[in-house]
């Protein structure tokens, strides 16, 4: 099958790895093989794959220059379903450049030609927030070619999903990634979904899939693993596997329509309105 | 080029290299400036773009171009406004601009540090405007100044390899792969050459190889070259980098691709367009008549000729020893002291002076060099030592290391020999300046015009011509000015002021540079 | 008159902040410069002052890969350590922070407090290249060694002033500053300290001086001493060429002290005498300098200075000035550019028959086949080995040696 790669945006905090990971098992169960690139600086990506955390792309760097030939085998781990994980790693809070750790993790992946290889699916799951042009490499020219944005009904996660589509509309100008859609994760609380299908209606894309709240997702986190791997025949499970299927047939890739900074604003209000009517 | 414009230039390179070493940004630079009407643009701040200008071009621009001047350095200028918002923009109009003034063939983006740490993508600019500029457009997407190269790594490695290349014949393993000059020429090759429409029949091209080798014969090798193929039957379908903008975008229409210093290069254009080569690093297997031969040889016989180039370079070989009958006549029996600091064709070269006739009565080895570039004391006695177990002189000379200049001085009056050579490596100039101002005669080959490096048989004949004059000439003791002041005995001929400067950037360099990252 | 029809790249003629930095701080014997950088940053400014015929005292942190995306401390913090290992006392550290460290941001400070040197008195200097061009450097540099100057006491009835601003740099550098200590000898006025300096002891007594004299550069440095010592301060917008600018200079240093202008006048007329005596043998060279079509580059101090006394004692015409600077030159040129980039000089500069810069514009000079003559930064082709300066009162004779001495080389 042609190769797709997506993607994984959105607020920090708001599900994306759980999401990813379970994604990438859920490809995997499918008979796909799969490679998930994690490209944040916690690398904590492709736990519930691995069920550990494993040595990074950056780490390896740092120990041995990037003159040193590297081996596959150095960062490129096998976990739960032969799925095939990279962390990308990079520094600790507050000091050194993330962004350009990215661009360095690309170019070693290159020279390995890890893109070459017969991968089905590549699944990047980046940090939430793009602050800088080595974040947005991974929706450049040559990586994914679809973008999921994770967000749930809340204000702040859709503000930030609201600034990746303008990033997305920026660079879909010079042959950049297309928006797939909004994947909703659901927190329960002051969460809705109609204010996400209200938002995705605004921006002109589409709703794949709203994860429901799940307490299987949780247990299975503490156990450094996916539900697909857990809870094999749960509902969430089947969840994420009808959003794996449906990210292969979503032929209709678009560019968004991002609200500007007024329109967030109504927004925001309107969404104090909806909560307070529901209560 | 006049003789003192390339001791001048030669002077200040090796004054600035002793306290510090340049970066990729600055190789890339001068890769693109030995590309004919070819101009570099800096994606980056001013002050990059500044310095390049006021250092002395690299040997291919001005030997192979004819080009004695810097390459202008054009840059996008950014500033502060362009490191936080982007200056894609800036690097697309900067692109169209410099098409339209200087008309070149080839515009050569480089990436500086800045650029590189905020993720400018430059690929896409680059993409954008190819279809509207003239000129051809390349990018170099690892040059910035602070990327990693081989040469970060432990100079032992240096170490290991000699020995591996005098021991066991083998090829060595460390390089310069990743350097800017390299890497750019990396980015070059992928980007630029285009598939052919067609094939020359036993066509090969040929790497130049020249930094700061002002004093090399580049164009007299590359003629050499070409003609001896020429006779054997193969064409030389490019000599790269001092080319054309256009030979390049050929390259892929020869069959094979001799290259001496990125084998990066060669196994792309392999993959890429099916190209054969023959890589060597720096040529080491192909310097001396043995390996001139080897050359013609080794290239003919992927080309089925082998029988026809050992008849053509067995005659030259024939005809050079012819010519220099009368000259070994001279030379023969003569006593001399050989200065160095081994390198891999060292032994060649020692055998190649046993060859002319001349007998080695001292060999004085300096290990100097290779201490200051970070090897440990204790792995270059190792090495010293591997050297001379693989050396068979059969003169038998006294063999000591590292002396300081003045025991040098008692050491060679006591052998009383009729010439003391010096090899690049070990401040050549100044040491026969030294012997020299002491009576003692003294030649420093290099200095001459005759390079180790060559894949030459010329060069031969050059090389004799040098050592004969040299002991021709008058000697007669001096009282030169120059060595009137307190040079240190070890590390001559700098300055005792000057080496607390010098120990500081080789602690640096060993420790810093080159160290290991503590939290690792 | 600026630059017209600018393209949108600059083949830059001037360096960076970095390098304006580099020129203050190295100079400094008894303190260590670290470039908190990659290696060519250093290579590269250091190339420039060691063939400037300036040994400096500075080292680089040798960033990597790694530092950009970990951050640069290990890299210093390591430098910083094995440069000051077997120190033990009077230990200062100078660093400057070249555009890697300055975009990342390193906590220079938190860096050095947590290495193991103790005791150092340190300054750090954010010079990324990309955040100015080298003048700038320069007078933020200046300014910033104030936090080394002491509280010192003053002698009695001493006249001592500082001289900030002329660049020693320079071939006749020193000669230079010789040259204007002899002129202010002629007053009885002594040098104290001189910025930039060599020693940090020059930096700490700077409080003694009664006047500090500035050229061109160093206004803040003067101003924050006049805040905190009292010191006066006067300032010259260019450097002292010709007769003329030292006249002018001695005169207000003279009124500055007190000096009588009987007194003044009198010391003033005989070293006209004296240097009027020492151009005789040029006398008859000197009317084919009339009208000659000149340009001059340099800092804006420089370029001043020599224009001035290019058009006023010589009478040469100045076509073209290329300065790093915006401010009013339309007195000294018919056209000025600044900031200019290589290309826009060379189109400017066919009518022109003698070029005053640096070696900058050796190329340009080769090129067009216009003799060159070297006189600000930097300057790689002339050495000067005999006291010989081209400001002050023997400057001018040195200078209209050189000048006419270049002309008849060229015929």
């Amino acid at each position: 099958m042609k190769r797709i790669s997506i993607a994984i945006y959105g607020k920090g905090g708001i599900g994306k790895s759980t999401i990813a990971s379970n994604l990438s098992a859920a490809f995997s169960s499918l008979g796909y093989k799969v490679l998930q690139i994690g490209c944040d600086p916690k690398a904590d990506s492709t736990r519930n794959i691995m069920g550990r955390r494993i040595p990074t792309v950056l780490g390896r760097l740092r120990e041995k220059g990037a003159s040193k030939k590297y081996k596959e085998e150095d960062f490129l781990f096998y976990g739960f379903s032969n799925v095939a994980c990279i962390e990308a790693g990079g520094p600790e809070p507050g000091v050194g450049c993330a962004g350009r750790g990215i661009i360095s993790m690309m170019e070693v992946l290159k020279e390995l030609k890890i893109f070459e290889k017969d991968w089905d699916v590549i699944i990047y799951d980046v940090l939430g927030d793009i602050v800088c042009g080595g974040f947005s490499v991974p929706i450049r020219e040559g990586f994914a070619e679809a973008i999921y944005i994770v967000t749930s009904g809340e204000f702040m996660p859709l503000y930030a999903a609201n600034n990746i589509m303008k990033g997305i509309k920026r660079f879909s100008q010079r042959g950049g990634s297309k928006l797939g859609g909004i994947i909703h994760n659901s927190r329960g609380g002051n969460d809705s979904l109609e204010i996400v299908k209200e938002f995705v209606s605004l921006t002109k894309t589409k709703l794949i899939q709203s994860i429901p709240r799940s307490e299987e997702i949780l247990k299975a986190e503490l156990e450094m693993k996916t539900v697909i791997e857990k809870f094999p025949d749960s509902d969430i499970a089947k969840t994420f596997i009808e959003l794996a299927k449906k990210i292969l047939e979503n032929k209709d890739l678009h560019v968004p329509s991002p609200l500007s900074d007024r329109e967030m604003e109504e927004f925001g209000m309107k969404i104090t309105n909806i909560l307070r009517e529901k209560k | 080029m006049k003789k003192i414009k390339r001791q001048i230039w030669g002077t200040r390179l090796s004054y600035a290299c002793r306290y510090s070493i340049d970066c990729k940004m600055f190789g890339a630079y001068c890769f693109i400036s030995e590309i004919k009407n070819a101009i570099p643009l800096l994606h980056g701040p001013v002050g990059c773009a500044f310095f390049p200008k006021l250092v002395p071009p690299d040997a291919i621009r001005t030997k192979l171009l004819k080009n004695y001047d810097p390459s202008p350095f054009p840059c996008t200028d950014l500033n502060e406004k362009d490191i936080i918002y982007g200056a894609e923009e800036k690097l697309y109009n900067a692109i169209i601009d410099v098409d339209k003034y200087y008309k070149p063939d080839l515009i050569g983006v480089i990436i500086s540090c800045p650029a590189a740490i905020i993720g400018d993508d430059v690929e896409s600019v680059v993409k954008r405007v190819k279809d509207k500029i003239s000129a051809e457009i390349i990018y170099t997407p690892s040059s910035a100044g602070f990327s990693d190269d081989e040469r970060t790594d432990d100079f032992n490695r240096h170490a290991e390899d000699l020995i591996r290349v005098w021991k066991e014949k083998k090829k060595p393993k460390w390089g310069i792969e990743k350097c800017g000059r390299l890497d750019t020429m990396f980015s070059v090759i992928s980007q630029l050459v285009e598939e052919p429409k067609e094939k020359i029949k036993r066509s090969v091209n040929i790497d130049t190889y020249g930094r700061f080798h002002w004093f090399e014969d580049l164009e007299g090798e590359i003629r050499e070259i070409k003609a001896i193929l020429k006779e054997i039957g193969i064409s030389v379908n490019a000599a790269f980098p001092g080319c054309s903008v256009n030979e390049i975008k050929g390259l892929a229409k020869a069959e094979l691709n001799f290259m001496r210093r990125s084998e990066r290069s060669a196994i792309f254009m392999k993959e890429r367009f099916g190209i054969d080569y023959i890589f060597d690093t720096f040529g080491n297997r192909y310097v001396g008549i043995d390996g001139a031969k080897n050359f013609y040889v080794d290239i003919a016989e992927r080309f089925g000729l082998k029988e026809k180039a050992k008849k053509v370079v067995g005659e030259v070989e024939r005809k050079l020893w012819n010519d220099l009958k009368e000259t070994k006549k001279e030379l023969y029996g003569k006593k001399i002291a050989y200065v160095c600091t081994p390198l891999y064709t060292t032994p060649i070269f020692i055998r190649l002076l046993e060859e002319l006739g001349l007998r080695i009565k001292l060999l004085l080895i300096n290990t100097l060099w290779w201490r200051r570039w970070g090897m440990a004391k204790k792995t270059a006695k190792k090495v010293v030592k591997e050297f001379i177990e693989s050396l068979n002189i059969s003169s038998n000379p006294s063999i000591y290391t590292d002396l300081k200049i003045d025991e040098e001085l008692d050491a060679i009056r006591q052998k009383e020999v009729d010439l003391v050579i010096c090899d690049v490596l070990v401040s050549d100039i100044s040491r026969t300046m030294l012997y020299e101002n002491n009576g003692i005669r003294s030649v420093s080959p290099h200095y001459m015009g005759y390079s180790s490096f060559r894949i030459s048989f010329s060069q031969v004949k050059r090389l004799a011509e040098i050592i004969l004059s040299a002991l021709n000439s008058k000697s007669y003791k001096k009282d030169l000015i120059y060595f009137k002041y307190d040079y240190h005995k070890e590390r001559f001929p700098t300055l005792i002021s000057d080496i607390p400067d010098e120990l500081r950037w080789e602690r640096i360099m060993k420790h810093v540079w080159r160290g290991k990252d503590e939290l690792c | 008159m600026y630059g017209e029809g600018k393209m949108s790249f600059v083949d830059p003629m001037q360096a960076d902040k970095l390098l304006g930095v580099f020129r203050v701080v190295s100079g400094l014997k008894d303190a260590i410069v670290v470039v908190h950088s990659p290696v060519g940053c250093h290579w590269g400014i250091n190339y420039i002052q060691r063939l400037s015929y300036r040994k400096t005292n500075s080292t680089v942190s040798a960033l990597r890969e790694r530092s950009v995306i970990f951050g640069g401390h290990e890299h210093l913090k390591k430098s910083i350590e094995i440069l000051f290992k077997n120190k033990k006392k009077d230990k200062y550290l100078i660093i400057l922070c070249a555009s890697v460290p300055s975009i990342i941001g390193d906590d220079i400070e938190g860096i050095i407090s947590e290495s193991s040197v103790s005791d150092v008195s340190y300054l750090v200097f954010d010079c990324g290249g990309y955040k100015g061009k080298m003048m700038e450097g320069y007078e933020e540099a200046l300014e910033g060694l104030f936090s080394w100057i002491e509280e010192k006491k003053k002698e009695n009835d001493s006249f001592l002033v500082n001289i900030i601003g002329i660049q020693r740099d320079l071939p006749m550098g020193e000669a230079n500053i010789k040259e204007i200590k002899r002129m202010l000898s002629l007053f009885g006025i002594k040098v104290n300290s001189i910025f930039p300096p060599e020693r940090i002891k020059e930096i700490k007594d700077a409080s003694r001086a009664d006047l500090n004299i500035v050229f061109g550069y160093g206004r803040g440095l003067a101003e924050r001493m006049k805040e905190r010592f009292g010191i006066p301060y006067i300032f010259f917008e260019e450097y002292p060429y010709g007769i003329s600018l030292c006249e002018r200079f001695l005169r207000r240093v003279a009124k500055q002290f007190g000096i009588s202008e009987k007194r003044t006048e009198k010391v003033l007329q005989r070293e006209k005498r004296r240097i009027l005596n020492a151009l005789k043998p040029a006398h008859m060279y000197l009317h084919t300098l009339y009208d000659l079509p000149v340009s001059v580059s340099g800092d804006p101090a420089q370029v001043k200075g020599i224009s001035c006394f290019l058009t006023k004692e010589l009478g040469c015409r100045i076509k073209l000035i290329n300065t790093s600077s915006f401010d009013d030159y339309s007195y000294l040129s018919e056209k000025v550019l600044i900031q200019a980039s290589m290309h826009e000089f060379e189109k400017n500069i066919d009518d022109v028959e003698l070029i005053f810069g640096s070696e900058t514009e050796k190329t340009i000079s080769k090129k067009k086949n216009i003799p060159l003559i070297q006189f600000s930064y930097p300057i790689f082709s002339r050495i000067f080995l005999n006291d010989a300066p081209y400001m002050g009162f023997k400057g001018t004779a040195v200078l209209v040696e050189e000048i006419i001495n270049q002309i008849l080389c060229q015929l």
